[in-house]
């Protein structure tokens, strides 16, 4: 290698930029020959220690009666990785602005598991059996027997029941069902009846045909906590269970004043399992919380996980996960470059800093590759329910046109390759959607024809109300692609006439969501987890989850007509499609038929415009790492997802 | 000559003479007003002499000269630009600043020109590289070029710049930002926010800070406790949730300039503070002094002894207080952006063209997009100089 | 000056008392709270949340309750149990969270204060006495464009810099392997090799304002005739500068040196972004745009403490210093 390596690998080796790596590379692959256990099982030496000193029980012991194998094809799609049994040990690096890094211990702790985000090839994973009836209202699951906690519980029904009586049953914990456990995902509908038949097994009855709730068995979204919590664990901070004076004592370090408040703090959901608060909460997850402090969190493996790979070793192989905080987006980049980190994707690594990663790859012992991503990219929202309840309101009346004309000339001004070409490299995919054809010209006839053919002394055109037209972009910095989109969909609208005002709301989103809250806002830019839908593992399509298109409908439909919008007959049909997909596995064929229609919908009523193709995200991995998944597969995620096969190659 | 009956006197020496008509034209009435001028000379007012020694201080009066051209580029920005700050061209992602050359490839001379040139991605490191061709046309850069009819200043209509190319190619004397568009021109329109929006808000403050201190200091008592605690609680008074609220409660159809604009007015009520302490410290090192106890004793009142007898003894601390003031002026608005007010685009701002190059790709490929900061230190120096030579000049002593 | 610095002391804790209540106010200002934020989410995905659960939710964080009941709890708490109560977003006791970040915080800016002083007091002193020096232009150049080029830029420039020439990219205090290390002489050094930056950009910050104020106030003095009498008396030139003069013109300086602390916290916001230092800064941003009102509420009560006691000694000195300030 040439003369400049050596001289950085002398300043890595005196502690220098790399003094993470180098300590990575002592502590990495160990090259101890472990024995394999009766069973056939091998266990990290970090482990092997721990019960040769009587911390913890032996591996066979550890692990339930059937394991769940992990090889090529099981935790990715066959075409997106190469599956290599790997080795044992190492640290792995990462930088994140939260506590908990992003979706790092989502993966590997679903109730079914399919390859990457598919929904369909359902293996079972925290249970050992699942079966539903036909018309997918029961489904019945059985625990793994001798599955365990990340402390040695046992998983039982107990957990299950705990979860479903004692949290959203008590009216005292106050807390909300999640949406996955209504029937039909509809709070109107009921939440699953819940019936315990011995300790390992269980039905969950709906009122009516959900098989959607398949998906969400399968997404690493609600994840295990959908259905199971360790009851052995809450039970202390929950006042029926718990001994008075130890819960007064907890109440009092927490610096707390109600018990339900306690509880609600000490269990966090799964993206907040970094948090101080979930230390000590066991966990069905590959590492478990076992440091935390404002600079840095770490993450040790879970003694009790249940996935071994061919030669029978328990994963994950990393030892350690530490997560070092970083101040904001910038600083994670710079920790990347400096070769602080050995894993980024997506929000963690923008592509809007592909050139310095790529110029510094080798300084920071990294390597750079693509992939898609779970995010489609930043779309335009116009809110059909603005100003709906203004009398002669004349956006009211541009929205509400059969044709649909004033949205399909704002898809035709849009000019979706201009956008990839001046933002993205050029790298995102092709025109999709609303927004695939670009042509202008058509797009000023459908605005004369609407009405709009009247122009004030600045050339821009008037609303059907012979008033000044504002179309007022709102949005959330979310990441620094929003401000250069925004002017050039200025450009491009205005370049049809209409007048676009740019109305950025800062860097976090609470001026946003209470303006959406209070049906403020007329136009917005937001992305949304566009490829996920598919599969059923998101549904941020509807119209007030990410940028509101219709948030007074969604009010109605949610408060079952007491609040809100009544839908106009365009905007029910999209519900009835919503609703009627829930009674089917997403991946099942009448789940795509309706999934196709619903994408017509989108396409036939202009409520959301992409701004370019399908995003293509950075993946920035540390050299060494394997396992990782190829060039080109489908989720960025996935790299975080499937974080358990990941391994260190010296 | 009137008296013809007596002989005439010998003829006077020509000095004696002169002396004779002039003090003869003094007496006479016509002679008033050339004695008043003659006296005034002698008792020339504060302002003149300051004035007088300012236009002697030459570093003072070239910056004054350098700064009033920022201003007059500032007003004139829509001709002096050559082209609209949203202005994109397509081909120039990030293209660095045109290379201007006066000789043709052969040799002879041909006067300034610009070779046609695009920018394009380079796939092994997503840099953005400048590609011009072998033999690329040349294309003149010309004084007054022929553009779109537009409104100087919103009411001249012309058709002209002040200079730029004549074909499609542009010229970018400092470079492209990263959608194409001419960091010059940008600059340009952008300093028609930093040197004029604000200002307002900073003469609010200085007027609230000179009076409330000085009546702190001077009254003294009950009057200065209550003002001292009064600056204390505004200090205390956490700020970010205080622009929050604005940012909620600032009408959403207001321009970003109006928001801006009414941001620094409140930003200048609670500036005021720093200055107010100052002052007062001042005025209670002072007030004991002789000249102002004699002022006292001759019944002169508080405001003439504050503004007459006091204020001028720190002049110098007030003229620095203004022009460190101003770039906290011209930034200030940069961290009020992470809060959604601030400058929006399509306005720019120094602040906020200085935003867009906090980035390591910036700094790594395009530092181009750094000179933002060149004409903000320019202003900023300026403004000091001119500080400088204000305060030589106000100040009795200095030689 | 006794009797004047207790009857000072006497008042401080009604003031505090006042500022708690205003901070207490204004931190709500801003429209909506961190329960309405939460409870949308929860709506928007789609849960249904009753106004009985709404209500126990505020109930459970307090904001049931009428604002003054709230404030009473709060403070109560605070001067009784030194609770702060806790953070809805971290989800842990807010004085755990200022335990971790307010001593780094406060020992940076004094710092970063100290060596702002050290270097400027005597550039402003030689700024004047030399002025127009070529010392005095060049100085003030520095400081200027260190005023005029903001934190966050010279930060990103400076680190950008040294990381292309060296490999060596300062991030946070320390390197990530020494960050929960014990103190060890390595961790030290790592200290060293990290926070000499956020100090420079600190120090070069705040320098410009001190050395413009003393050399032009300096200034005014030194043509003054009790200098030039002494001068002809033959006092050594450093003597005289040093003996009056500098007491009388480094009056504004001591009037505002109480505000430096709160001042630089504020002014380290973006630079502790930047180069990514656990400070409080940045806490007291997102906590407010969060509406996180206990954590904001306990960091914005430290901040008002450190600056009434600023305030407090900034007083002391300037009546130590000049004793033709009265004290009454």
């Amino acid at each position: 290698m040439t003369a400049d390596i050596s001289r950085r690998a002398l300043l890595k080796a005196a502690g220098l930029s790399g003094a993470g790596l180098a300590f990575a590379s002592i502590m990495g692959p160990s090259l101890a020959l472990a024995q394999a256990s009766a069973r056939g099982f091998t266990e990290s030496p970090m482990l092997a220690e721990k019960v040769a000193a009587g911390q913890l029980p032996p591996l066979d012991e550890r692990l339930p009666e059937e394991v769940f194998k992990v090889g090529q094809g099981v935790l990715l799609q066959d075409e997106f990785q190469t599956w290599e049994d790997g080795s044992f040990g190492g640290e792995l690096r990462v930088a994140s602005v939260f506590p908990t890094p992003f979706t790092f211990l989502g993966g590997g702790g679903t109730i079914l598991r399919s390859p990457g985000q598919t929904t369909e090839a359902s293996l079972p994973n925290v249970v050992s059996a699942f079966s539903h009836s036909d018309d997918y209202t029961v489904f019945k699951f059985t625990i793994r027997k001798g599955l365990r906690w990340s402390d040695g519980e046992p998983v039982t029904t107990e957990d299950v029941r705990f979860h479903f009586e004692d949290i959203y049953g008590d009216p005292e914990v106050g807390r909300a069902w999640p949406a996955q456990l209504f029937t039909q995902g509809n709070s109107t509908m009921g939440p699953a009846k819940l019936n315990i038949i011995d300790e390992y097994s269980f039905e969950l009855t709906f009122s009516a045909p959900y098989g959607f709730f398949i998906a969400d068995l399968n997404s690493w979204i609600p994840n295990y906590e959908l259905l199971f919590r360790p009851a052995h664990y809450f039970k202390q901070f929950h006042k029926k269970y718990a001994d008075p004076a130890k819960l007064e004592e907890q109440l009092k370090a927490n610096a707390i004043d109600s018990w339900s408040q306690l509880l609600k703090l000490k269990e966090p959901p799964h993206w907040e399992y970094g948090t101080a608060a979930a230390l000590g909460m066991p966990v069905l997850l590959p590492w478990v919380l076992t440091e935390y402090s404002e600079q840095r969190t770490v993450f040790e493996r879970n003694p009790y996980y249940w996935h071994v790979d061919g030669k029978g070793q328990q994963l994950p192989y990393i030892d350690r996960i530490v997560n070092n905080r970083a101040a904001d987006r910038d600083a994670q980049v710079n920790a990347t470059l400096a070769g602080q980190v050995d894993l980024a994707v997506e929000t963690d690594a923008p592509l809007s800093k592909m050139s310095v990663y790529v110029q510094n790859a080798e300084a920071g012992g990294y390597r750079v590759f693509t992939t898609g991503s779970f995010n489609y990219p930043i779309q335009l929202f116009l809110n059909h329910d603005y100003e709906y309840d203004k009398a002669d309101s004349a956006w009211q009346k541009l929205v509400a046109d059969p044709e649909r004309r004033f949205g399909r000339a704002i898809g035709l001004a849009i000019d979706p390759q201009d956008i990839n070409d001046s933002v993205f490299y050029g790298m995102f995919g092709e025109p999709f959607l609303t927004t695939k054809s670009f042509d202008p010209d058509e797009a000023e006839g459908l605005l004369d024809a609407i009405g709009m053919s009247e122009r004030d002394g600045e050339g821009f055109r008037l609303g059907l109300d012979g008033q000044r037209f504002v179309l007022r972009l709102s949005f959330s910095e979310a990441s620094s692609d929003f401000p250069p989109v925004a002017e050039l969909l200025k450009e491009q609208l205005e370049a049809v006439g209409i007048r676009v005002e740019i109305d950025p709301l800062g860097i976090d989103f609470g001026l946003f969501n209470q303006r959406k809250a209070a049906n403020e806002i007329q136009a917005s830019l937001f992305w949304n987890d566009g490829t996920a839908w598919e599969g059923g593992i998101s549904e941020d399509y509807l119209p007030s989850h990410k940028g509101p298109w219709s948030p007074m409908t969604w009010q109605y439909y949610i408060t079952q007509g007491k609040e809100g919008r009544e839908p106009p007959a365009y905007i029910q049909e999209f519900y009835d499609i919503h609703t009627e997909r829930k009674a089917y596995p997403p991946e099942s064929e009448q789940g795509k038929a309706l999934y196709a229609k619903m994408m017509q919908w989108f396409d036939d009523n202009y409520v959301l415009f992409p701004v370019s193709g399908l995003k293509v995200v950075p993946n920035v991995v540390h050299a060494g790492l394997r396992n990782t998944q190829n060039e080109g597969a489908p989720y960025e995620l996935d790299s975080y997802l499937s974080s358990e096969g990941l391994w260190f190659q010296t | 000559m009137s008296d013809t009956t007596t002989s005439a006197p010998a003829p006077r020496p020509k000095k004696v003479q002169d002396r004779i008509d002039r003090l003869r034209a003094q007496y006479s009435t016509g002679g008033d007003r050339r004695r008043q001028r003659a006296e005034q000379l002698y008792s020339a007012s504060q302002w003149q002499l300051m004035r007088a020694k300012f236009g002697k201080h030459k570093l003072a009066m070239v910056s004054l000269y350098l700064l009033i051209l920022f201003y007059v580029v500032a007003i004139l920005a829509d001709f002096i630009a050559p082209y609209d700050p949203q202005e994109r061209s397509r081909q120039h992602i990030f293209a660095p600043p045109s290379a201007i050359h006066f000789f043709a490839p052969d040799g002879g001379f041909v006067g300034p020109y610009v070779f046609d040139s695009r920018t394009r991605v380079n796939p092994k490191t997503f840099k953005y590289d400048l590609i011009v061709a072998d033999n690329a046309d040349m294309n003149p850069v010309v004084l007054f070029p022929k553009t779109d009819p537009y409104l100087l200043m919103g009411v001249i209509p012309m058709s002209v710049k002040l200079f730029g190319t004549t074909s499609r190619q542009p010229v970018f004397l400092l470079g492209a930002d990263n959608l194409g568009r001419d960091l010059f021109s940008r600059i340009v329109h952008a300093s028609r926010v930093s040197l004029f929006v604000g200002f307002g808000g900073v003469l609010i403050s200085f007027v609230l800070g000179v009076a409330l201190g000085g009546i702190s200091g001077y009254v003294g008592g009950k009057v200065d406790v209550i003002i001292q605690r009064t600056i204390e609680l505004v200090m205390s008074v956490p700020q970010i949730p205080l622009w929050m609220a604005l940012a909620a409660a600032i009408p959403a159809e207001w321009t970003g300039i109006q928001t801006y604009f009414a941001i620094t007015l409140v930003l200048s009520l609670v500036g005021w503070t720093g200055l107010a302490r100052v002052v007062r410290g001042r005025i209670l090192s002072m007030r004991e002094e002789d000249y102002v106890m004699a002022a006292r004793i001759s019944s002169a009142s508080s405001w003439s002894i504050i503004t007459r007898h006091l204020i001028p003894g720190f002049t110098s601390y007030l003229i620095v207080h203004i022009t460190i003031a101003i770039p906290f002026m011209i930034l200030g608005e940069t961290t009020l952006s992470f809060l959604g007010i601030g400058i929006r685009a399509p306005d720019v701002s120094w602040g906020s063209l200085l935003q867009q190059a906090q980035d390591v790709v910036v700094l790594s490929n395009y530092v181009w997009l750094l000179w933002p900061a060149a004409f903000v230190v320019a202003a900023v120096v300026l403004f000091n100089f001119i500080g400088d030579g204000l305060r030589d000049a106000a100040d009795p002593y200095a030689k | 000056m006794l009797q004047f610095a207790l009857r000072r002391l006497g008042i401080l804790i009604p003031f505090l008392i006042a500022i708690s209540i205003v901070s207490f106010i204004v931190i709500q200002l801003p429209p909506g709270s961190y329960v309405d934020s939460y409870v949308n989410n929860l709506r928007l995905q789609g849960n249904v949340v009753s106004a009985e659960q709404e209500g126990n939710i505020r109930a459970m964080y307090g904001l049931d309750k009428s604002m003054p009941e709230q404030y009473a709890l709060w403070m109560g708490k605070i001067v009784f149990a030194g609770d702060f109560g806790s953070s809805f977003r971290y989800n842990r006791p807010v004085a755990a969270i200022l335990m971790e970040r307010v001593p780094s915080t406060i020992i940076l800016s004094l710092t970063a204060i100290a060596f702002t002083w050290l270097l400027a007091v005597p550039l402003g002193i030689l700024s004047a006495v030399k002025q127009y020096s070529v010392w005095d232009h060049t100085l003030t150049l520095i400081g200027l464009v260190g005023l005029a080029v903001p934190g966050f830029l010279l930060a990103l420039g400076i680190m950008f810099v040294v990381y292309q020439n060296t490999g060596w990219l300062v991030n946070g205090f320390f390197s990530p392997p020494f960050r929960e290390a014990p103190w060890s002489l390595a961790k030290v050094l790592d200290l060293l090799k990290n926070v000499w930056l956020p100090i420079l950009v600190l120090t070069i910050g705040g320098m410009a304002t001190i050395t413009r104020v003393l050399r032009a106030t300096l200034l005014d003095e030194l043509n003054k005739q009790y200098v030039t009498t002494a001068r002809a008396k033959g006092v050594p030139e450093m003597t005289n500068v040093l003996r009056y003069p500098l007491r009388i013109a480094i009056n504004p300086l001591l009037s505002t040196l109480g505000w430096m602390l709160p001042a630089v916290v504020g002014g380290e916001i973006v630079v502790s972004k930047v180069l990514n230092l656990p400070t409080i800064g940045p806490v007291l941003l997102e906590a407010s745009i969060t509406q996180d009102m206990y954590l904001a509420g306990g960091i914005v009560m430290i901040l008002s403490v450190l600056t009434v006691f600023g305030t407090f000694i900034s007083d002391l000195l300037l009546a130590l210093n000049d004793p033709r300030i009265r004290m009454e």
